[in-house]
């Protein structure tokens, strides 16, 4: 019978790499309700034992795994979990969030999460079970892609692993869980940098059981109920994450030839519907997921997982690309060296654009797919130009020139949504705390695909962008996937009878009377029916303000500010082929007001004052 | 008497389905011709749609309402809701 675990284990396990020794940290009440769990405590943990400065790719650094408080439990799409790390694509912080099975596995043999520092002198493979770790050799595993390397550590238990894009150092190295990955900001790269190839934990041993069982029990029947009748989470479970792309075509921002376009006739080729009826899709999703957005087809003679939409975008339509067999095949590739499809994407769209205009000497052309291949593998593998590639758009722009349209923020590259379409995502992509994220807001669903925000309007902008940093940021510490939010906050009577027009017109308006009205209660009570620990609707998003402003300020002390708070110079300065109207993002009109909002300074420091009033330590 | 004018319909995820369409070519759309300043509201009545919730309007990549009125070579993209991310 297995052992039972009333909420929270609390316990994370430090593991030192450098003196192959682990002890266990037990999380504290206090840090568990201001942090909530998965990111906001990762962040936490290591802002207590991480100076400032130090190299992401030195034994100095560390990276956390953590569960959130649902994870094992029944709630809905709650099998998620997040690393956190300082980028070597960014040099800030920067977290990752992941469906693989690695999770569940971790948290059911006891442990809330693991922080891993040092540096291996020998290539490892860590075992964590229920009574600790064991340090093993892996040089047998080294070199090998993460699909191999998965089958050759075996079926029993669950893995995180690197690929050879990990090994090498490459800047947008992701980690793998199953066909998971904790995608973007480098992460692999932290693992290859400690010599630590795997990560592989035997769960099974614990039940988690939430504290308030009566109350858990009819929150999640809230929650399906919920979650059943959304259109929008239907639209993802016919078409996955590809149903975006109609929408983003018709929006005009859809980034196509490297961000200059915005819409393309042959789009259509990589939308959801036509991939559904064109590879004969069947379900292919994350564990305890009822959204079902996960998809794999019949791509040639294999069957591929689908791409998701921002890989279809960043590795299709970016580079004009539009045959979704060959983008299957190289988000395959980069599945098994272990690298971020949207960060490896945009750095090839700057290199078709910098070899056209002459900046540079490459093969690789806008609408060709020939080369693509072998640019991903010698990516991988710091082949020849692939070592260069393999520092990403905004290292290979600062030596060769084309800065201004080398898209990224901070070092990492945009994902599919060009904000001159979108005034409000522009601003969120400029001050996200990881650079170019389309997840620290996502402000366009609301200005594009809800229409509850004109998107081309600057009016009360910077204050849904701070409601939804803050919001974003419980979900991603709860450890939700951020779709349920589609449900979870249209769904509630308030909004769903509310007639649409008054609903804009308070949104517009009124952003702080109608984000008051805006019920995200299904994840605090959640929350709180499975630590037991009482909190409310606002409590949990004032958590959410506190981690954003922990993960400002720690960023700042690594000398960000106002200076990098900004959009390519493409984005600032050129319209659209398809807007007649040539609009770019105002950004100036916006970030004053926005850090006012914030309670940042001018040049983007979170004062002192609001860092005692969040109840962060000034160090 | 009024000229009529030509707009271009665009159906998306599978919203040609909820019409009385008897064929329809997702890639290109249908050109339809309608009065000048027509409704997006009223052309969906003549292809008599009939689907149980509000699609979103873009009018030449511009999100607009059903009422929006039209004018000759007006693209018009219909959708069926669905989220970003």
């Amino acid at each position: 019978m297995k052992k039972e675990i009333i909420g929270t284990s609390n316990k994370v396990l430090e593991i030192d790499l450098s003196s192959k020794s682990f002890s266990v940290y037990t999380v504290t009440s206090a840090e568990r309700q201001q942090y909530l769990g998965g990111k906001g405590l990762g962040l936490k943990l290591l802002y207590d034992r991480m100076e400032p400065g130090v190299d992401p790719l030195g034994p100095q650094n560390m990276i956390t795994f953590m569960m959130g408080v649902l994870m094992g439990t029944k709630a809905p799409c709650s099998a998620r979990f997040s690393a956190v790390t300082k980028s070597p694509l960014t040099g800030v912080f920067c977290h990752s969030s992941c469906g693989g099975p690695f999770g569940e596995e971790l948290k059911t043999a006891g442990w809330d999460g693991l922080i891993i520092k040092g540096q291996a002198d020998v290539k490892t493979h860590l075992i964590i079970t229920s009574d600790g770790v064991e340090f093993k050799d892996a040089s047998e595993l080294w070199g090998k892609g993460s699909i191999e390397t998965q089958q050759l550590i075996g079926k029993k238990g669950s893995s995180c692993v690197i690929g050879p894009a990990g090994e090498n150092l490459v800047r947008y190295a992701n980690i793998v869980s199953g066909e998971r990955f904790l995608g973007r900001g480098g992460l692999g790269a932290i693992m290859g940098s400690k010599n630590l190839k795997a990560i592989t934990a035997f769960g099974g041993i614990y039940k988690i059981i939430p504290a308030q069982e009566k109350k858990f029990t009819r929150v999640r029947k809230r929650a399906l109920k919920y979650l059943k009748a959304s259109p929008y989470i239907e639209s993802y479970k016919q078409y996955g994450t590809n149903a975006n792309t109609n929408y983003n075509n018709a929006a005009g921002i859809l980034p196509v030839r490297n961000f200059t376009q915005g819409e393309s006739k042959e789009a259509y080729k990589i939308t959801g519907e036509h991939i559904k009826e064109a590879n004969e899709t069947k379900f292919h999703t994350c564990k305890h997921c009822q959204i079902l957005c996960g998809k794999k087809g019949k791509f040639g003679s294999e069957t591929l997982p689908v791409p998701e939409f921002e890989t279809s975008v960043l590795l299709g339509s970016n580079i004009n690309v539009f045959d979704t067999t060959k983008i299957a095949q190289w988000n395959r590739i980069c599945a098994d060296m272990g690298m971020d499809t949207i960060s490896a994407g945009g750095t090839l769209s700057w290199v078709m654009e910098a070899a056209e205009k002459g900046l540079i000497v490459s093969d690789l052309k806008f609408g060709s797919p020939e080369g693509v291949s072998d640019a991903l593998m010698d990516i991988a593998h710091n082949k020849d130009f692939g070592s260069e590639m393999a520092q990403g758009s905004r290292a290979l722009s600062k030596k060769y020139g084309g800065e201004d349209f080398a898209i990224h923020v901070k070092g990492m590259e945009m994902a599919a949504y060009d904000p001159r379409g979108s005034f409000g995502h522009g601003l969120s992509y400029a001050t996200a705390n990881r650079g170019a994220c389309h997840l620290s807001t996502s402000l366009m669903i609301l200005e594009v695909f809800i229409n509850y925000l004109k998107p081309y309007t600057t009016k009360n902008k910077p204050a849904m962008v701070v409601y939804f940093e803050n919001f974003y940021a419980t979900l991603n510490s709860l450890h939700v996937c951020v779709f349920t939010a589609y449900a979870y906050t249209l769904q509630p009577p308030i909004v769903k009878y509310s007639p649409a027009p008054i609903l804009r017109q308070l949104m517009t308006f009124t952003p702080k009377l109608a984000l008051a009205f805006m019920d995200v209660s299904v994840y605090s009570k959640l929350w709180s029916s499975i630590t037991g620990v009482k909190m409310s609707m606002w409590q949990f998003l004032k958590a959410g303000n506190r981690i954003h402003v922990l993960e400002r300020y720690m960023n700042t002390r690594e000398g960000i500010s106002r200076k990098d708070d900004t959009l390519p110079g493409r984005l600032l300065n050129e319209g659209r082929e398809c807007d007649a109207k040539k609009r770019t993002v105002p950004l100036d009109k916006m970030i004053d007001i926005y850090y006012k909002e914030r309670g940042f300074d001018q040049n983007g420091i979170p004062t002192g004052e609001l860092l005692q009033e969040v109840g962060i330590e000034v160090r | 008497m009024n000229k009529l004018i030509t707009i271009k319909l665009m159906l998306f995820t599978g919203m040609d389905e909820d019409t009385s369409l008897q064929t329809y070519d997702y890639i290109n759309g249908i050109d339809l011709k309608v009065k000048p300043h027509t409704r997006i509201k009223t052309v969906l009545k003549q292809i008599r749609f009939k689907g149980k919730y509000t699609p979103a309007f873009f009018c030449n990549t511009e999100r607009v309402s059903g009422y929006k009125k039209l004018k000759d070579g007006d693209k018009i993209s219909c959708l069926k809701p669905a989220g970003g991310g």
